[in-house]
Parts: structure tokens; C-alpha cells; sequence
């Protein structure tokens, strides 16, 4: 039974990553592909992680799953935060990127 | 049952890290570059995590552990600009 | 898993044509970057989970923010000449060639090899006991290889002091977006959290994948989180405590082995009943110095300071 639990949410994460990564291919503009790249972020990796984490067996591996959950969705929130205030910043003041 | 999901997830989850490598390479923007190599980045703590239960190597979920931190320091030096000299920019 | 292999091996190669002959500068960095992810998953594959942690912390995570800092320094415009694609020109050309001859032969030499190359990896693991440690990578790169060690210590002090000897360091007077104060913020969550992962994989190296090298990276992290949220920055004068904690590595490496030759009656040998507490030891003055290290060639001064001291 936790295994069919387990491996249903890791396929469900891997259709969020499949999500994110159209998303970033076909969305139009730097804010929507954002968008698209804090569902693979956030829920992807959080349904791929508790699959994962009911697959490692032991409380311990769980919890380090758990927190690398944890960091990925605080460090994508703050990256996700600077990079759109930054293409609203560079988009002002002209395209200096390719230096 | 359960090994195959694993390796048909983390084979999919490989093909998703590929096909974004377009916006990588494709851009136009820096900021279009950075996005497409943090969705990287996570598509690969993803994909070690699995790894890590698929191997049983619990120490790649360390591995993962450092990438995401490592991932908000490279958003960060990024974004960091010489400042504005003289309001000429 | 043969098809995940395969895939990996073809992006792996894609990545690598595309860092030699991508158009800019960043360009170049950022499939660096996503090379340095993949390269980590190819070492999983390989069954090298202490490179993956080293490919993690080092290859994908410090190196990238280096370079992405030296191309901020980088004064506009600079870089943005086209750079030769490598078979364009007649030198690039010959390199080219070079490189692809030698892989070929690699590659044949590879299929060719014996079976035989495993012997010594065989005999150190009838050792380990003697060895101090569980682990058998920290036990060969501590106690039986550990005058390789103790220079590749030297050889990153060599790196620092030759970076140092430039004396014109690029000037990293970057800054963040002034309007947010999430930097800030996440360098107070995350530095504990460094820190603590940094600390345990410098101890974890004893019976798990980590060690010095992979721990101190992670503690360089730390303070490459702090300079680039604004709370540190590089010093052009040093103090006699850094330079202390730089040598350290190397000068209780080199004196464990020294001091303890009446003793064993070998240099680099220690005695059974204490190998483990100067493993110990060896292994955290290691994972200082060489976290220092990293920081200052990150930060290419001799010194560090809160942001705004004099």
C-alpha cells in the first residue's frame, strides 16, 4: 500500500516537473516562465520528496528529505524574488546581459 | 514495480533536465539563462533523491542537500551589479 | 538505467561543445554550471557518492559563483567580442585535433586495460582496520595516501598565494538590488544551516562519504553567503590569525607525522591507540584551512572584514 502511495507521487512530482519545464520552454515572457518554474520547485520536488522519503525507510532519512524540501523552496523563493526584480531592473535600463 | 517507476521517473526527469537545456542555450535574456539553470538545478536534487533511494546511497540526499543550498548563492551572485556611477546607466 | 546512462553521456557531451563555443561569456558560464550538475550525476553513476559531494559543493556551486562574480567585475563590454569557435583559426584547430586524438586513444586504452588496476584498492580495504576510520576513501586520503594529502593542501595554498601575487585583484564593488531585504534574511536562515552541514560532513567523513575537502567547501559557502549578502567583504591587509588557520592544515598534517616518528618510526605512521583522535584532528584543521582557502580565492584578497570596517 505505501509503496502504490509512494509511487503514485513520485510519477504526480515528475508531471509537475514535466509542467514546469513546458512551461519554461513555451511561456512568453521572463515573469511567466517564473511562474511556471516555482510549480516544478515547490510541488514537484515536495510530491517527489515525500514519495521518496515513504520509500526510504528509516525517520531519520525522511527528515533529511524533508529539509532538503524545505531549503529548495525558501532558496527558490528568494532566487525566483531576485531574478524578476532584476529583469525589471535590466529591462528599464537596456539589455546589458551579454557583456 | 516499485524499481521501475524509479528508473522510468528518473529516466523522464533526465529527459526534462535535456529539453530545458534549450532555454539555456536558446536565452535571449541572462535572466532566461539563470531560470532555465535553477530549474536545472532542481530536476537534478530531484533526480538524486531517487537515485538515493533507487542505489540506497543515503549520502546522496547530501549531495542534494548542498545543490539547493548552493542555488540561492548562484541567484545571488547573479544579480549582483557594479553599482550606478555617475547616473549614466 | 542503461537508457538513464546513455542520455547522460550524450547531454554530458552536449554541454561540454557548448561551453567551448558558446558566443559570450555567460553564455559559457551557465552551461558550466549545468555541466558541473550532470558531471555529479555521472560520478552517482560511477559509484562515487564522495565526488558527487564534492562536484555539488565545489563544481557546481563555488565555481559558478565565481565566475558569475568575475563576470560582473568585468568592466561592460568586455567579453562580449566574439570568441572564436574551436575550429576556426589554425591554432584552435590543432588543439582541437589534439584533443580528439588523445580521447580516441584513451578510450582504447580504457577497453584494453586489465583487470588488474583494483589490487591496491583490494589491499587497502584488507587495512582499514589499521586505518583509524570506517570509511575507506578517508583512510586511503588520510593515512595511507596521506603525503598526496598533505600536497594537495600545498597545492591550493600555492593556488591562493600565486592568485594573491597578482595584486590586482578585480574590484567586486557589485551590490545587490537595493529594494529587498530577502538577502539578508536568507542569510541569517541558511548560515546556521551551512554551517551545521559543513561541520557534519567534515565529521561524517570518518564513517560516510564527506571529509575535508567536502566539508570545507560548504564552510567556504557560508562565507560566500556572507560577502555576497552584503555582511562581508575582502580586506587588502591580513591578519597573523588568518594566516594562522591557513597554514594549519598543512603545519598539523606535516607535524602529526614529524613529531610522532620516534614513536612509530615512520613518517606519516601513527600509533594504533591514537590514529583515530588525530585523524580527527588532521581532518578539521584540514577542513579549516582549506575553506579558507576557497573563500579568499573567491573573494582574491589576503584578508576578510565586516562590510563597511576600516
Amino acid at each position: 500500500m505505501t509503496t502504490f502511495l509512494a509511487c503514485g507521487l513520485i510519477l504526480a512530482g515528475v508531471g509537475f516537473y514535466l509542467a514546469g519545464t513546458v512551461g519554461l520552454l513555451r511561456f512568453p515572457d521572463v515573469y511567466s516562465r517564473l511562474h511556471a518554474l516555482t510549480k516544478a520547485d515547490n510541488t514537484g520536488l515536495g510530491l517527489l520528496a515525500l514519495g521518496v522519503a515513504l520509500l526510504a525507510g528509516s525517520p531519520r532519512l525522511a527528515l533529511l528529505i524533508a529539509l532538503v524540501w524545505l531549503v529548495a523552496i525558501i532558496a527558490a523563493s528568494v532566487a525566483c524574488h531576485l531574478i524578476a526584480g532584476y529583469a525589471l531592473q535590466v529591462g528599464e535600463c537596456g539589455d546589458e546581459d551579454d557583456r | 514495480m516499485t524499481l521501475l517507476v524509479l528508473d522510468a521517473a528518473a529516466f523522464m526527469l533526465l529527459l526534462l533536465l535535456g529539453l530545458g537545456l534549450i532555454r539555456v542555450i536558446a536565452g535571449p535574456a541572462g535572466a532566461d539563462r539563470i531560470l532555465a539553470v535553477q530549474l536545472s538545478g532542481t530536476t537534478t536534487v530531484g533526480l538524486l533523491l531517487l537515485l538515493a533511494v533507487r542505489l540506497e546511497e543515503p549520502a546522496l540526499i547530501h549531495a542534494a542537500l548542498l545543490f539547493v543550498l548552493f542555488a540561492a548563492l548562484l541567484a545571488l551572485a547573479f544579480v549582483r551589479r557594479a553599482p550606478p556611477r555617475g547616473g549614466d546607466r | 538505467m542503461t537508457a538513464l546512462d546513455s542520455l547522460l553521456a550524450l547531454l554530458l557531451l552536449l554541454l561540454a561543445a557548448r561551453c567551448v563555443s558558446a558566443r559570450s561569456l555567460l553564455q559559457a558560464i551557465v552551461a558550466f554550471i549545468v555541466l558541473g550538475l550532470l558531471l555529479a550525476l555521472s560520478w552517482v553513476r560511477l559509484e562515487a557518492p564522495d565526488l558527487a559531494l564534492a562536484e555539488a559543493a565545489i563544481g557546481a556551486g563555488l565555481l559558478g559563483v565565481l565566475l558569475l562574480g568575475t563576470w560582473r567585475s568585468l568592466p561592460l563590454g568586455h567579453g562580449n567580442e566574439r570568441i572564436p569557435l574551436p575550429w576556426q583559426g589554425l591554432r584552435p584547430a590543432l588543439i582541437t585535433t589534439g584533443c580528439t586524438v588523445l580521447a580516441v586513444l584513451l578510450t582504447v586504452a580504457l577497453h584494453q586495460h586489465p583487470e588488474q588496476a583494483a589490487m591496491s584498492g583490494l589491499a587497502a580495504l584488507d587495512q582499514l582496520d589499521a586505518a583509524g576510520v570506517d570509511q575507506p576513501v578517508t583512510a586511503v586520503l588520510l593515512n595511507f595516501r596521506a603525503y598526496d594529502t598533505l600536497l594537495e593542501m600545498g597545492v591550493l595554498l600555492m593556488a591562493l598565494i600565486g592568485t594573491l601575487m597578482l595584486d590586482s585583484p578585480l574590484p567586486r564593488d557589485t551590490e545587490l538590488p537595493a529594494r529587498t531585504m530577502l538577502p539578508a534574511t536568507l542569510a541569517q536562515l541558511f548560515l546556521p544551516l551551512i554551517l551545521l552541514i559543513g561541520l557534519y560532513l567534515v565529521w561524517a567523513g570518518a564513517y560516510s562519504p564527506g571529509g575535508a575537502f567536502q566539508g570545507g567547501a560548504v564552510l567556504a559557502g557560508a562565507g560566500v553567503l556572507l560577502i555576497l549578502t552584503g555582511f562581508g567583504e575582502g580586506d587588502g591587509r591580513d591578519g597573523w590569525v588568518l594566516r594562522a588557520l591557513l597554514a594549519g592544515g598543512a603545519l598539523v598534517f606535516t607535524l602529526a607525522g614529524l613529531l610522532l616518528i620516534p614513536v612509530t618510526g615512520a613518517f606519516m605512521a601513527y600509533p594504533q591507540g591514537l590514529v583515530t583522535p588525530i585523524m580527527v584532528l588532521i581532518e578539521f584543521s584540514l577542513a579549516l584551512s582549506i575553506a579558507l582557502s576557497l573563500l579568499l580565492l573567491y573573494t582574491g584578497t589576503p584578508g576578510l572584514r565586516r562590510r563597511g570596517e576600516r
